[in-house]
């Protein structure tokens, strides 16, 4: 067929927002029947469920004009589904019945937990489409295994070595002080070192391996600013903290609420009883100060991550990302969402997860200087196995939010 | 005519164009070419879903896009192909009615699952798994409890001596099944800061049921005694651990499925919904336990009323211990001397609101053994 008689549509240019057409009432009716349908059915319609979810956000997700497309179908998902609901209903029920025998399954699960994820990603992005390309993923199934398992336990191993080695040590000279000092120093920089590396390595095997069509997705990742996000959070939240903790002790030690306490330990069946209204209200205050302080620190990584990574992202030749998230913005939405949860009792879930997901898409900022044209599709399958047991087990490996 | 956009297969380029439609065929327009054309039951059509724009695949493997929804509904209603199930879920998803009637009856399904169909399944459960299940279940829970929480007993020798006898040989024997468990009497101090320790009574799976020092204390007949101890091997007969566990991974399961991405804000709200459940759960695994006492007692011709008895007095003790820590009686309840059993009773179980039922329970037994009955007919 001969492209060049035909008028070309193609847009493009300047820095392209993403923006979301979804709606919450709209959603909120596709949610309902999603549910009633997974009930008549026992659970049978959920990969059906699943695939209607998915479709409406990604559907709704539009860049220059452009939707995106989920385009897996129930049928595909639904012997995955069946392996991982056996799978996951058999780990619940053991790791109930015996701590011992959740001891052995955990490791088992640690050990295929990097390939459930290396299938997801390769699914998923298989399935999604924009403008009639595929998104794919050719990452290796050793990234996978370096970045979620040798990485983690590499870290773990290393630091449990280093301090057997100052304790034994600090034993063997008789300064078993100085180095129980070292190893709580040790610790508290071990573990803002091990989130940001885990950070870091994960996001970029997940960019690195990401397709757009035959293009592929690039970000040069810097392990001193994920540290530098890192450490700023953590001191913000504990600084915040202990001045809430010191706060909120003078309060409860005011109303006399710690001598009730120690009894609740004592007696948990009496409740009712011990509790004063007093204690209770400081209680709640407390909590909720807690409560908040814990989600606008969750914020502040959240953004700060993906503003960075954002801006590190490539696509081919010449497309370009940003995010211009901000702290206060996600942390507004997520106390409304909050709110919103409660006082409906839960009714409310489809507009809170139309809100988040506004609020992520529409600040993702695409700069494409010669549009999008010129892209081609590369021929994938894959089994949907690995997609629906990291559903299941909700491994989530958003290293780009949404 | 429909308008929308033709993409090329595997393409990224795409051209204004336009469907025709006649009968069962079609035509594709760019620029007033026909460019593709067929058989409309050869397009693949996807489902609607919302108002976002819809997808048709070519044989070619080209694609047609349109926002032209309701178009395109026409299309695959006039088309031979037989309806799709999810023309039927699209036409749920659009109607308000039908909207709300699924909350009605989501809700009445999800309750009545949590209140019945739970309990009512981890029961049968827990009564086909092997009697093994449950020494698994408490595998080293008693020395478990005896490093963190438990002392020697300090109660003298006799008196355990004679407890146990007792136990041995007019409790235990009361109950005989095929599968009789293994029931064995423990004494230990459970400390407080007050002297004398917590007044308690639990059983494990195994059959271990431990009692306190402060409970013998409190005590004030046999029967008070007997009964405690009936209402223990209550919960191990009836399987109740086993019956938590699996309600547990059950009430987890079906959160999970439910909620399947929720964030951990939602997560909160959620916790307590379950918390919420699982102490409904454990309510109505005291009621059975308080039927399993009442019916042996009656057997045995204990007084069902000393189950009310001891209960309300192990409360109150624990009661004045908060009190006396605190220096004022404010909240507290008062000491009532008077020997009324049915107040006690009643005292007992009104400090527990959703013990209304446990309170008539106690008292419909209660007037049975007045009457010597050995049988108590339920009400009608």
């Amino acid at each position: 067929m001969d492209t060049t008689t035909y008028s070309y549509l193609s847009v493009g240019g300047a820095m392209q927002k993403l923006s979301f057409e979804g709606d919450g009432f709209e959603y909120f009716k596709i949610w309902l029947v999603n549910i009633l349908l997974t009930i008549i059915t026992l659970g049978i319609y959920l990969p059906w469920a699943k695939v209607r979810n998915k479709r409406y956000f990604y559907g709704n997700t539009v860049l220059d004009k452009h939707n995106f497309e989920y385009h897996a179908t129930g049928k595909q998902l639904f012997f995955g589904y069946l392996i991982a609901m056996g799978v996951f209903i058999a780990f619940t029920a053991l790791s109930n019945i015996s701590p011992l025998i959740s001891l052995v399954v955990v490791p088992v699960f640690l050990f295929a937990m990097p390939w459930v994820v290396w299938r997801s990603i390769k699914f998923n992005n298989a399935m999604s489409s924009y403008r009639n390309i595929r998104f794919g993923f050719e990452g290796k199934l050793k990234g996978a295994y370096i970045a979620f398992l040798a990485y983690p336990i590499g870290m773990f191993i290393a630091f449990a070595t280093v301090v057997a080695v100052i304790i034994a040590l600090g034993m063997y000279i008789n300064v078993a002080m100085i180095s129980g000092v070292l190893v709580s120093i040790l610790a508290l920089v071990f573990y803002p070192v091990y989130f940001a590396m885990i950070n870091k390595v994960s996001s970029r095997y997940v960019i690195n391996g990401s397709l757009f069509g035959l293009g592929g997705f690039y970000a040069n990742l810097d392990f001193k600013t994920f540290l530098n996000i890192t450490l700023k959070g953590m001191g913000l939240g504990l600084l915040v903290s202990l001045i809430t903790v010191f706060l909120g002790g003078l309060l409860v030690s005011l109303t006399g609420g710690f001598d009730q306490l120690s009894m609740l330990v004592t007696q948990p069946d009496n409740i009712g009883e011990i509790i004063g209204p007093s204690i209770v209200i400081s209680l709640v205050v407390f909590y909720i100060a807690l409560f908040l302080i814990g989600l606008y620190v969750a914020s502040y990584f959240k953004v700060h991550n993906q503003i960075y990574i954002f801006s590190k992202i490539g696509l081919g030749k010449s497309i370009r990302f940003r995010s211009s998230l901000e702290v206060n913005a996600l942390f507004k939405m997520l106390v409304t969402n909050a709110l919103l949860m409660m006082f409906t009792l839960g009714l409310a879930y489809p507009w809170t997860k139309v809100r988040k997901h506004r609020l992520f898409v529409e600040n993702i900022h695409v700069d494409m200087p010669s549009g999008a044209d010129g892209y081609v599709s590369k021929k994938q399958e894959e089994s949907p196995l690995g997609e629906e047991l990291g559903e299941a087990f909700d491994l989530d490996i958003g290293a780009i939010g949404f | 005519m429909v308008r929308g956009k033709y993409y090329l297969a595997g393409r990224s380029d795409f051209f204004a164009a336009e469907l025709l439609i006649k009968t069962d065929r079609y035509e594709l327009f760019v620029d007033g070419k026909v460019v593709d054309f067929g058989l409309v039951e050869q397009l693949s059509i996807a489902h609607r879903l919302g108002h976002i724009a819809r997808k048709i695949t070519l044989v070619n493997g080209g694609v047609f896009e349109t926002g032209d929804n309701d178009s395109i509904d026409l299309i695959v209603e006039n088309s031979s192909k037989p309806p799709s199930l999810m023309r039927f879920v699209y036409l749920l998803e659009r109607n308000m009615a039908w909207a709300i009637v699924s909350i009605f009856i989501t809700a009445g399904v999800v309750f009545s699952g949590f209140k019945w169909g739970i309990p009512a399944a981890s029961t049968a459960i827990a009564h086909s798994l092997p009697t093994s299940t449950n020494q698994i279940l408490s595998a080293n829970a008693l020395e478990l409890l005896d490093e963190y929480y438990f002392k020697a007993s300090r109660l003298d020798t006799a008196r355990q001596e004679k407890i146990q006898q007792h136990f041995v040989n007019n409790i235990v024997p009361l109950y005989q099944a095929e599968d009789s468990s293994h029931f064995t009497l423990h004494f230990r101090l459970w400390p407080s800061d007050k002297k004398g320790g917590i007044p308690n009574a639990l059983a494990l799976p195994s059959g271990d049921i431990i009692v306190t020092d402060r409970f013998i204390e409190l005590t004030q007949s046999q029967d008070e005694i007997d009964i405690v101890l009936l209402h223990e091997m209550g919960h191990v007969v009836e399987r109740h651990s086993l019956e938590r566990v699996i309600e547990g991974s059950a009430v987890a399961i079906i959160i999970s499925v439910a909620f399947g991405d929720v964030s951990w804000v939602a997560d909160m709200g959620i916790g307590i919904g379950s918390f919420l459940i699982s102490s409904f759960y454990s309510q109505s695994h005291e009621t059975e336990a308080d039927k399993f006492a009442y019916e042996y007692s009656l057997k045995a011709g204990i007084s069902p009323a000393s189950l009310g008895l001891i209960l309300a007095r192990m409360e109150h003790d624990m009661e004045s211990q908060i009190c006396d820590k605190n220096g004022d009686s404010s909240g507290c309840y008062s000491e009532d001397n008077s020997d009324d059993d049915e107040g006690s009773i009643s005292a007992y179980f009104s400090t527990h609101p959703s013990s209304d039922e446990r309170a008539a329970e106690g008292k419909r037994y209660q007037a049975c053994f007045e009457q010597g009955l050995i049988l108590c007919p339920n009400r009608q």
